[in-house]
């Protein structure tokens, strides 16, 4: 039965071969030759060709069945997931948020926490536009100083939360202030508007991120009450849209002082010596006052070769401050420096300025009560980046009377990056119980009460960095004397002299004469040349 | 009656500029076109030419000169596998070995000098000692070798110079006046005014107008040879005629420039394979630049080509050289 059916399958493979061969001509291909033998060994062996025909059939049929197994089991386990998804309902303990990441909650954590300042442009882009638009004047500058007494704690408390977001937290730079305190007042009063929206809380991006910040702990740091105009005091009141225009103002007004104020202490050009000088002086940023400054090397080689003077008195603002009311000096007539400086004790006044000073800042004017004639920058010089105190009080102390002389007669050879002849006599012509007469008004009138310590700080800051622009030179009683020294005179002296390094040449070409002259000069010695 | 041994004398001032490899490769090139060479080591202190010639543990040497056994000088004539090319090692030395005396130096150059060869190479230590410069001044055809870069030419340039001071020195050896002036081993002593030929001829017109054109003739008669090796560009031959130029302004000697040699793995390799690369690819670009410096020194004009392991020359007459690579 067996050898029948052989048989048949050989003379039915025959006849396909016949057809195959006939079309192909495979009788002459390599192949065929290469497996005749093989074929011939299965033709005579029915074993072997049973077996060949097992595998020629089974081994594709293996395969196409393990496939389609694994289809149907991946269909099934489709189909599970379905169900699954569908029926459950969805827990945030669920293994599967593992797999499948909700797309809601990423949403919402990468919602920014106020939308509409990715529309807005940036608030500091509004002041650059106009300082270079156009010139503000005194007016305009009043009014915005205006406005950021009257806006400055709620612009601070804008800061603070916008700073939430940045990975620097903003208590690196505020000092312990009534402004964490009203901070923490203004979470409470946050955390209870959350409980009104909490069944909205997937469509909230803002509450949400609220009450992540708050369930890290961050906020929760802040404790203390707000002021009474202080605009979050009715934050949670206000709807989304309105918290976020309220931040936003405050964050316009505060960015737009601050950089008012930084373009005008960097003026360059001309001493001011009004508030209306103030408006239109233009500085430049932080790169050009360390650029016009010696390297911090050079002033520590300054300062060590200058001796601290002993005449320098204490720089306190509290020391300062009560000799300014009896100023009668006019306005016009101020530098800035002094326009800053009585800023500075009524900032202080009101806001407890002791408290919020840095730690790092306060043992600096304790340890050198000294410096009193200094001005009263120095209490802030630890935020200032190579400077530091006893540079100042040398700089102000050290220098010899003929060079003050010399100074005062020629400003100008003086002042190698500051031309300030013509300001600075007009300085020293005016009376000094005339300047101090005129102070008050202006403090008075550009006092703020509701200064945030964080703005005061930039404020010292700046301040700091104006007087050390135009550091006086005679070390005169009066810390309001016009400023025309500019540091470069005196550093100048006690500069490492620069180790000169004249190159070798390098490059020339072996063909031209410089390099046979260079070649000659390697040989012959110095006295050898001329023989040759 | 026969012919006046040629000698060959490889110096340089600078060290590592290639005077062993191009010696040992001037050898075997002059050896396969028939030449009785003998390759010389005089870098006595610090010899290594055995090795370039992959002669390990040589039986005798340099410090064989110096043995209370007279021996055979055939003796010292070691066998270096390619026809008419023997080799005198300088191996055995000692530390100070460098710093033999100017006896000894005699003895060693009356050896070289009583050799049967048609040519001696001397490869020369580095350095502008009397102990070296000596026998560069007893080849008759000195060779001079640098590199491209300038500490290089500066030093050669100090070696040519030292090498006429020298030779007027011995020349005019009994006329301590003249001495002061061309020798200046002892500067106490010396009159180191005349540092340029041009200074001693001045001197010499002033002083000794009646030696001075044995001076002339002296200067004239120095003419070495010049090879500049590890070439990579045409800048790089520029070196060479900055040299030259030098060596004519200050010194008024005419060298010769011979040829020059490319910076090439080729020789790198050889060298680690301790087979000449003129022998191991002659038909390389190095081997060439090689063929053609030969071809300067012997005024000849030959070229060798490598077939199945054999060497011919280009007329394609066998080298029965018996080097098989």
């Amino acid at each position: 039965m067996i050898e029948q059916f052989l048989q048949t399958a050989l003379e039915f493979i025959k006849e396909v071969w016949f057809q195959l061969d006939s079309r192909f001509d495979l009788e002459n291909t390599e192949v065929l030759k290469f497996l005749k033998p093989y074929l011939i060994q299965l033709q005579d062996d029915p074993l072997y060709m049973g077996v060949s025909l097992a595998a020629l059939f089974l081994v594709p049929y293996a395969l196409i069945k393990v496939r389609s197994i694994s289809k149907e089991r991946e269909r099934k386990l489709d189909e599970l997931m379905e169900e699954m998804e569908d029926d459950e309902e969805y827990d945030e303990d669920d293994p599967r948020r593992l797999r499948r990441p909700d797309p809601e909650v990423d949403e919402d954590t990468a919602k920014p926490l106020f939308e509409n300042d990715k529309d807005a442009p940036p608030s500091y882009m509004k002041v650059l536009d106009r300082m270079e638009g156009k010139d503000v004047d005194e007016e305009d500058f009043e009014s915005e100083l205006e406005e950021f007494e009257l806006d400055s704690s709620s612009s601070d408390n804008e800061e603070t939360i916008n700073s939430e977001e940045s990975a620097e937290p903003i208590s690196s730079q505020l000092t312990e202030s009534d402004f964490e305190k009203d901070l923490n007042e203004f979470m409470s009063d946050d955390i209870d508007m959350e409980k009104d929206v909490e069944l909205h809380l997937d469509d909230s991006a803002h509450d949400q991120a609220i009450k992540e910040l708050q369930e890290d702990g961050e906020l929760m740091e802040f404790d203390g009450h707000l002021p009474s105009n202080d605009p979050f005091a009715n934050y949670s009141e206000l709807d989304e849209d309105g918290q976020d225009k309220a931040i936003k103002d405050l964050q316009d007004e505060m960015e737009r002082t601050i950089n008012q104020l930084t373009e005008q202490i960097e003026e360059p050009t001309e001493p001011p010596s009004s508030i209306k000088d103030l408006s239109h002086l233009r500085i430049g940023g932080d790169a050009t006052i360390d650029d016009e400054y010696s390297p911090k090397e050079d002033e520590d080689e300054f300062f060590l070769e200058d001796p601290p003077s002993p005449e320098t008195g204490s720089s306190d603002i509290e020391n300062e401050a009560p000799a300014l009311p009896e100023e009668s000096t006019p306005i016009s007539e101020l530098s800035d420096s002094e326009i800053l400086a009585a800023l500075e004790p009524e900032l202080k006044d009101t806001l407890d300025l002791e408290s919020m000073l840095e730690p790092e800042s306060e043992p600096e004017f304790e340890i050198e009560p000294e410096l009193e004639a200094i001005p009263d920058t120095r209490d802030y010089e630890p935020e200032l980046a190579g400077f530091t105190f006893e540079a100042e009080s040398d700089i102000s102390s050290e220098e010899p009377e003929s060079e003050i002389d010399d100074f005062r007669l020629e400003p100008e050879v003086s002042a190698e990056n500051f031309t300030f002849a013509a300001e600075s006599m007009g300085f020293e012509e005016i009376p000094e119980p005339e300047l101090r007469a005129e102070r008050p008004p202006v403090t008075d009138e550009y006092a703020s009460p509701g200064q945030t310590d964080s703005l005061i700080d930039r404020l010292k800051f700046l301040q700091t960095r104006f007087e050390n622009r135009y550091q006086p030179v005679e070390r005169s009683s009066s810390p309001i004397s016009p400023v025309e020294k500019s540091i470069p005179n005196y550093t100048s002296e006690n500069f490492v002299e620069p180790r000169r390094y004249s190159s070798t040449p390098a490059g020339l070409p072996p063909g031209s004469k410089k390099y046979m002259d260079l070649l000659e000069s390697f040989i012959f010695m110095k006295d050898q040349r001329k023989h040759k | 009656m026969t012919s006046p041994i040629n000698i060959i004398a490889v110096g340089g001032g600078k060290g590592g500029i290639g005077k062993s490899v191009v010696s040992t490769n001037l050898a075997a090139g002059m050896a396969l076109s028939g030449q009785k060479v003998v390759l010389m080591d005089t870098d006595f202190g610090a010899s290594n030419l055995h090795a370039l010639l992959g002669i390990s543990n040589p039986a005798h040497g340099f410090q064989d000169f110096f043995n209370d056994d007279i021996i055979d000088p055939k003796t010292l004539l070691l066998d270096t596998g390619i026809s008419n090319l023997k080799f005198v090692s300088g191996a055995g030395d000692n530390p100070g070995s460098a710093n033999i005396d100017s006896d000894k130096i005699g003895s060693i150059i009356s050896f070289i000098r009583n050799l049967e060869a048609d040519t001696v190479i001397l490869d020369l230590g580095p350095g502008t000692n009397y102990n070296v410069i000596d026998f560069f001044n007893i080849s008759t055809q000195g060779v001079v070798m640098t590199t491209p870069e300038m500490t290089s030419i500066m030093k050669t340039f100090s070696f040519i110079r030292a090498a006429l001071f020298r030779k007027i020195s011995l020349t005019f050896q009994v006329y301590p006046e003249i001495q002061k002036m061309v020798d200046h081993s002892n500067p106490g002593n010396a009159n180191i005014e005349a540092y340029t030929t041009g200074l001693l001829r001045s001197k010499f017109q002033e002083q000794f107008p009646n030696y001075a054109e044995q001076l002339n003739e002296l200067i004239n008669d120095f003419n070495p040879g010049l090879v500049v090796n590890r070439v990579r560009s045409r800048k790089d031959l520029m070196a060479g005629d900055n040299l030259l130029k030098l060596v004519k302004k200050f010194l008024e000697v005419d060298v010769t420039y011979l040829g020059y040699i490319i910076e090439s793995d080729r020789v790198r390799d050889s060298i680690d394979e301790m087979i000449p690369f003129l022998i191991k690819d002659p038909q390389s670009k190095p081997s060439e630049n090689l063929q053609k410096i030969i071809g300067a020194l012997t005024n000849s004009d030959l070229q060798f080509v490598k077939r199945d392991g054999r060497i011919f020359v280009s007329k394609q007459v066998r080298l029965s050289s018996g080097w098989e690579t």
